[in-house]
């Protein structure tokens, strides 16, 4: 049999592994900032791209895309060669893949703050870096697969499985959700529309979850435990088993992010009921990593690296408990919308995440610079840093969103809300707030401790550029079939794609009639589309990032119709690009802000004040300022070409309107400008501002109206 | 290429669907998902890949080392020697 020698190149692994570092800071940094600005509103001191709105999805991003994509990268690229005994597939696409990455992480560090974005969760990056990601992720696939089609080793090690599902699903789930149709460089309208946009959104986003943050690092999880505890996985056959399981059920269970939504019911159960079974190859994963560690015990009490995984291990084991019982309605009733969604998620990130990419950095930097780790000391204090951090991020957060959701449930004897006012349910938790801030101080301190920490391991080690090996060459190995069915084993992942590619193109050419679609019917006759001035208004709703404090969905129950109105309906949001249901209730739902003799209406003057300076009106309240918005004239160049797309979407604007829709806005944001005028406010009819009063003054309003006649088509 | 065809076959189920055709499109787009995965999963037990389940997991802890005898009995040190290229 012959020997074949080969080389394992470690410079692509060290080049992600330097980036996990640099963005992870970045990232928890940006973090830390908002966990301030959550009390401390004003710590932006009036710069729009230091806003809450405009730095959370920086922060998302950066900790989701930045920190834990590098970080997957870091192992993938390391841990394939080893695992199939030959060098990854190309150099040059590893190079291609390393910088074309930092580069959108870049332009998305750029873009973010200054506020271009979709305006979906986790999907915000506008078309240009949308379709950058796409390109640079299918460079990743194909040397991720042309390595394992050139593996010297029969067998496919789990870790790899779990590489290829995340590279497969993210590529359709980023392209499916990124379909978005450009209004300009920077600005874009996505194609899904309200409810259904918020399906596709949520299907990505828990998806994103499931292909990003998990199954990369299961992968990881299966390389680097037993490296680092030098004994097998504990069950292999369960490793195998719990990976096919976990791609199968992932993929249904976005709905959970929608019940109580206008979404049909028997989807948000279809949700639920996956949710809930992904209990099962979700603690299968977690046991077989703990259980790899039985008998070895005494190992995690010495090696920091161990006791990172097992934390690490645990709290996915807690999250992957906790998702499915936040998936069951009654549960979701009381926990949506509030800061329980945030201390799960954070135990995922600052947990599972976290914790594995730091036990992954102590391991593999003393490998790859052929040293000892510099202090064992410094990497045990950032352990304990890293989990005091995380608890005391955690736990503040579960008892404010539980403390908050009973308060707005409250009624008095009398059948009243017994808290009317949003902000004595903010006030009330606002010291949990200043925990969770404190516990982001714990952990980042712990960051900062392991940087030096590498950096001095790192000096007093030297690089292996490359490691050798050998091995036989697998053709002798195992084949012996003909040459035809040879080929096709040789690439079962090439053609899983092919036949993928097949079958959407298949279906495309049955349903043929592209351009005879008539979409967006509204079930609700009197809902209309948008006025220019309306959809400006929308667009800055989105640029500031409102989506993160203020949801625009009320669910049907009782407490939640007391306060903001009607529940909302699917067929109110059908013109809707993007849908802004939100996920989060910071502040109060906005979805019937506009309805005049509603719970919470506002006029425009209040409004104008509260966007000015929000403490004037409501002393103790958390939202930052927006006085630019009073100062920066609002760009209408791209009215027409805005009016075009939504057109383009079937939204009934009469024909050739796009070319007179200014007027009508001019219109619309003299009568506005001219009311507050009246009322003492100083403003011009051309600011932004009086766009964004407008947006809000017709939110949740369409429903009561009466059903339009045929000419009167817009309001 | 995949984008458009995608648009394309949303905005056809869209048509004869109309309101909740997401739904329809994502199911479909689950199922080929699944069903990929399913051909994986199919591929993989048929060609052999987990005949054994015990010994990938070992083997995997051994970097530097060959599985047969040839490579047993190259000197261990000049496998471990670290080199700078």
């Amino acid at each position: 049999m012959e020997i074949q020698k080969f080389t394992y190149d470690n410079r692509v692994a060290r080049m992600f592994m330097n980036a996990t570092i640099l963005w992870g800071i970045v990232g928890m940094l940006v973090g830390l900032i908002i966990a301030f600005e959550l009390f401390l509103p004003n710590l932006s001191m009036n710069i729009p791209w230091l806003s809450f709105g405009r730095l959370r999805p920086l922060h998302t991003n950066a900790v989701i895309f930045a920190f834990v994509g590098n970080g997957m990268f870091t192992g993938i690229y390391y841990s394939t060669p080893r695992l199939l005994k030959t060098p990854m597939f190309s150099e040059l696409l590893g190079r291609i893949h390393f910088w074309g990455w930092q580069l959108i992480i870049v332009a998305a560090a750029i873009t973010l703050p200054l506020g271009y974005t979709v305006g979906k969760e986790y999907a915000e990056l506008e078309w240009p870096i949308d379709i950058a990601i796409a390109l640079i992720w299918v460079v990743f696939g194909i040397n991720l697969i042309m390595t394992t089609v050139k593996r010297r080793v029969k067998h496919i090690y789990v870790a790899i499985w779990f590489y290829i599902a995340t590279f497969v699903t993210v590529a359709v789930l980023h392209i499916v959700n990124s379909i978005n149709i450009p209004v300009s460089l920077l600005k874009s309208y996505p194609i899904y529309a309200g409810v259904q946009d918020a399906l596709v959104q949520w299907w990505y986003g828990h998806n994103a979850v499931a292909f990003f943050l998990t199954t990369p690092y299961l992968g990881l999880m299966y390389y680097f435990v037993p490296k680092a505890a030098n004994r097998p996985i504990y069950s292999y056959k369960l490793s195998i088993i719990h990976f096919w399981a976990l791609i199968f059920l992932y993929i249904w269970a976005g709905p959970h992010h929608l019940l109580y939504s206008a979404l049909p019911d028997w989807a948000q159960a279809l949700g639920v009921v996956f949710s809930v079974m992904l209990i099962a190859p979700s603690w299968g994963g977690m046991i077989n990593g703990l259980l790899t560690l039985r008998g070895a015990w005494d190992k995690v009490r010495e090696s920091p690296v161990l006791k990172m995984f097992v934390v690490g291990i645990t709290a996915y084991g807690m999250s992957t408990f906790e998702g499915p019982m936040l998936s069951l309605k009654t549960v979701n009733a009381l926990t949506h919308f509030t800061d329980w969604t945030i201390a799960h998620v954070h135990i995922g990130a600052l947990g599972w995440n976290g914790m594995l990419t730091f036990g992954m950095l102590y391991w593999l930097m003393p490998k790859l610079f052929n040293t000892k780790l510099f202090s064992v000391k410094l990497a045990n204090a950032h352990f304990w840093l890293a989990t005091t951090g995380m608890l005391f991020f955690a736990i503040p957060l579960y008892f404010a969103g539980v403390t908050q959701s009973l308060m707005w449930k409250q009624f008095t004897a009398e059948g009243y809300l017994q808290y009317p006012n949003f902000i004595e349910t903010v006030v009330q938790i606002l010291p949990m707030y200043h925990l969770r801030a404190f516990g982001g101080i714990l952990y980042i301190t712990g960051v900062i401790l392991m940087i030096y920490n590498l950096i001095k391991t790192a000096r007093a080690g030297q690089f292996n550029a490359v490691d050798h090996d050998e091995a036989p060459a697998l053709a002798a190995a195992h084949h012996g079939k003909d040459k035809g069915h040879r080929i096709i084993e040789a690439k079962p992942v090439v053609f899983t794609i092919l036949a993928t590619v097949a079958i959407l193109i298949g279906g495309i050419v049955e349903f043929v009639p592209m351009f005879m679609i008539k979409t967006n019917v509204p079930t609700i006759a009197s809902v209309q589309p948008y006025t220019p001035l309306e959809l400006h208004g929308r667009d800055l709703y989105l640029r500031e990032g409102c989506y993160n404090c203020h949801s625009q969905l009320i669910r049907p129950f009782r407490s939640e119709v007391e306060r903001y109105g009607e529940y909302s309906k699917a067929g109110e949001t059908v013109y809707d690009h993007p849908f802004q249901f939100g996920s989060k209730r910071t502040g109060p739902d906005l979805a019937r802000e506009g309805v005049l003799g509603g719970p919470i209406y506002k006029p425009d003057s209040w409004h104008y004040n509260h966007m000015v300076d929000p403490q004037k009106l409501v002393a103790q309240s958390i939202m930052p300022g927006y006085p630019w918005l009073a100062t920066r004239k609002l760009n209408i160049n791209n009215t027409p070409r805005k009016i075009e797309v939504m057109q383009f979407f079937g939204i009934p604007y009469p024909e050739g309107y796009a070319q007179t829709a200014n007027e009508d806005l001019m219109k619309q944001a003299g009568q506005i400008a001219g009311g507050l005028r009246s009322g003492g406010i100083e403003v011009e009819d051309d600011r932004e501002i009086i766009a964004l009063i407008a947006y809000l003054q017709r939110l949740g309003t369409d429903i009561k109206k009466p059903a339009p006649t045929q000419k009167q088509t817009i309001r | 290429m995949i984008t458009i065809h995608t648009f394309a076959l949303f905005l056809t189920f869209q048509y004869f669907f109309g309101e909740m055709s997401a739904i329809i499109f994502l199911i479909i787009l689950g199922i080929v998902v699944a069903g990929g995965f399913l051909a994986a999963f199919v591929w993989a037990v048929r060609s052999g890949q987990y005949d054994d389940d015990y010994s990938p997991s070992v083997r995997m802890l051994f970097d530097k080392k060959a599985k047969n005898s040839e490579a047993d009995q190259q000197p261990v040190k000049q496998e471990d020697k670290i080199e700078n290229k």
